[in-house]
């Protein structure tokens, strides 16, 4: 062998090591300008590369430079457009002068209300004003989150014991809450179990497959002679034996997942408000809502016993979740907060980064090209589904007191 | 003058007014997250207002164990996320953009400025550039990216912000930072041709 040969293979050598070298220590830079993210070793080899590899070394300094400009953007602070704060207050305050409208004289109003805004369907008749409202969410991965806990709370309590904690903040109010509707809590006591900030907090609920959202027993005493329509709501959730049956209704599809909306304050002010003038007026909110996001109503359906009525809605896939983010802020509000993390595709995307981050740290080749061949499925079950559920179901669950 | 802590314990008990001062001290602050978030002002100016109706509510949530600036942080962070999770539509404007308001079309100013006119000129073009690059991020990287680099968030604390875990935290952070580079030296290639 020549000389010339082994001095150039000891060449291509260096240099497959040398890439090897910037591949390993590029997925390092990201990391080098933050403090007390690499251990002292990684530190230790990026500065020993980039002292003799300029690509690296420019690298760096580019990312530095960013992250300068992007720190110095951040100094900034912009001032609120002028009326911001007025629109804010206006809205509190508006919120919080329904609150009060529904406070004492609350029953009353129903009472007139109910003879006011009977509806010549069936189903209508007898109406009071109080509406508990539903969710069942069939095929809604954003809003199922994979987790086993969801069928452990739904098996392992009856439905009424986890409304229950869902009706107030804490069990001193349980009786308060379900015995009596002109009691509208302040709104500092609206539960916080679909808070924004705090995603845990809330009680999914999700019933067995097959299984009537029924409620086993009232949990608290409305012992008032004159229950509200609130209360009575939760005794006619109470009839198991006339109980809604998703399954009897939802033939063509497999309600599996039920997702009980809470009757907090701020629902039960909002639905009261609603019923104060027409009854009907949630319901053509809900029309509205799901016209203004593209959607359909597909079936309305009525419960067994007539307390509930429910709405098949077919919507974008892309809109979704808007949907669903504006039926929450309609006062419709989830127990089940939406979940960044649980939807298929951001699993998908988990799942996608991860791979990528394994195979640009991978220095074998074999390694690689079973990684690139992973990732190239995850791609197009990704692809997948994106593509292939053009809709989403979202069915819509009302109950309305005998 | 009430403290912070006086007027927040005051608006858990429903005090408007207090309320009110807690938004007057901190709508820039938040404004301008928004802004980071968002890349607009219309969309800014909506989260902004969504944050702090969501704030009041709850409100008696808070423990006061961060500071009340974060707690709002953290509100529009989550709000963002749940709101534009699938809607990848961002008109982007630029900072110089005037705001439309009520009262006709009013400029935007920077309130903390250590820098002349000129240089502030120069890193608003530069920012205006930043921010596009930004905006064109996926949702995913930019939400962390503006955390980290923008507004100088832990690690750790981005991990609880968005609900992830730490090594989902720092590979989004890896990748939006080099996706962030390569955006910028095509912009910086437009801006030369």
């Amino acid at each position: 062998m020549k000389i010339g040969c082994v001095n150039s293979m000891i060449t291509y050598r260096k240099r497959d090591m040398m890439m090897e070298d910037c591949k390993y220590i590029q997925d390092l830079l990201p990391f080098y300008i933050d403090d007390g993210i690499l251990t002292e070793a990684e530190r230790r080899a990026v500065n020993l590369h980039i002292a003799h590899c300029d690509s690296c070394s420019k690298e760096l300094e580019a990312l530095q430079h960013n992250a300068w400009m992007l720190h110095q953007m951040g100094r900034s602070i912009f001032q609120a457009p002028s009326g911001l704060s007025a629109r804010i207050m206006e809205q509190l305050r508006s919120e919080t002068a329904a609150s009060n409208f529904s406070e004492a004289p609350a029953v009353k109003k129903i009472e007139k209300t109910k003879i006011l805004s009977l509806r010549p369907r069936h189903f209508w008749s007898g109406i009071a004003a109080a509406m508990i409202l539903a969710v069942t969410v069939v095929g809604v991965p954003t809003l199922i989150p994979d987790d086993s806990s969801l069928t452990r709370v739904a098996q392992e309590q009856p439905v009424s014991q986890v409304e229950g904690t869902t009706l107030s903040t804490n069990s001193a109010e349980k009786t308060e809450t379900s015995s009596s509707i002109e009691q509208t809590a302040p709104m500092e006591n609206v539960s916080s179990n679909i808070s924004e900030e705090e995603p845990t907090d809330s009680v999914p609920v999700q019933a067995p497959e097959s299984e009537p959202p029924t409620v086993v027993e009232k949990e608290t005493s409305a012992t008032s002679e004159d229950a509200t329509p609130f209360s009575s709501a939760l005794e006619s959730e109470t009839n198991t034996s006339t109980g809604y049956t998703p399954a009897e209704t939802q033939s063509t599809q497999s309600p599996s997942n039920l997702i009980l909306l809470n009757q907090d304050d701020e629902v039960r002010s909002t639905l009261l408000k609603m019923s104060f003038t027409d009854v009907e007026a949630a319901v053509l909110q809900l029309e509205t809502l799901v016209a203004d996001f593209e959607g359909k109503i597909t079936d309305t359906t009525v419960s067994s016993d007539s307390n509930c009525e429910i709405f098949t809605v077919k919507v974008p896939r892309s809109q979704a979740d808007s949907f669903i983010v504006s039926i929450t802020s309609s006062g419709f509000v989830l127990s089940q907060e939406q979940d960044f993390k649980t939807s298929l595709y951001s699993q998908l995307m988990e799942e996608y980064l991860q791979l990528q981050t394994q195979l640009n740290a991978s220095t074998s080749e074999e390694v690689s090209m079973q990684l690139q061949t992973q990732l190239a499925e995850v791609e197009q079950r990704m692809n997948a589904a994106q593509e292939d559920v053009q809709y989403e179901t979202v069915v819509i669950w009302i109950q309305l007191a005998a | 003058m009430e403290t912070t802590e006086e007027l927040i314990l005051s608006s858990k008990e429903g005090d408007l007014s207090a309320f009110e001062k807690l938004v007057m001290l901190y709508q820039d602050r938040v404004y301008t997250h928004c802004l980071h978030l968002t890349g607009n002002s219309h969309d800014a100016q909506d989260l902004a207002q969504d944050v702090f109706i969501q704030a009041f509510r709850k409100i008696t949530s808070f423990r006061g164990d961060s500071d009340f600036g974060t707690w709002l942080h953290r509100i529009a962070v989550n709000l963002w996320i749940n709101r534009f999770r699938k809607n990848n539509k961002v008109t982007l404007i630029s900072y110089d953009e005037p705001v439309s308001t009520g009262d006709g079309e009013i400029t935007r100013e920077f309130i903390t400025t250590e820098n002349s006119p000129q240089d502030l000129v120069e890193a608003s073009e530069r920012a205006f550039i930043v921010q596009s690059a930004l905006a064109k991020l996926p949702e995913e990287f930019k939400v962390v990216v503006v955390l980290r680099d923008l507004e100088g968030y832990s690690y750790e604390e981005i991990a609880e912000m968005v609900s992830c875990s730490l090594g989902t935290v720092k590979s989004r952070i890896s990748r939006g930072r080099k996706l962030l580079r390569k955006l910028l030296i095509e912009a910086d290639v437009q801006s030369i041709l």
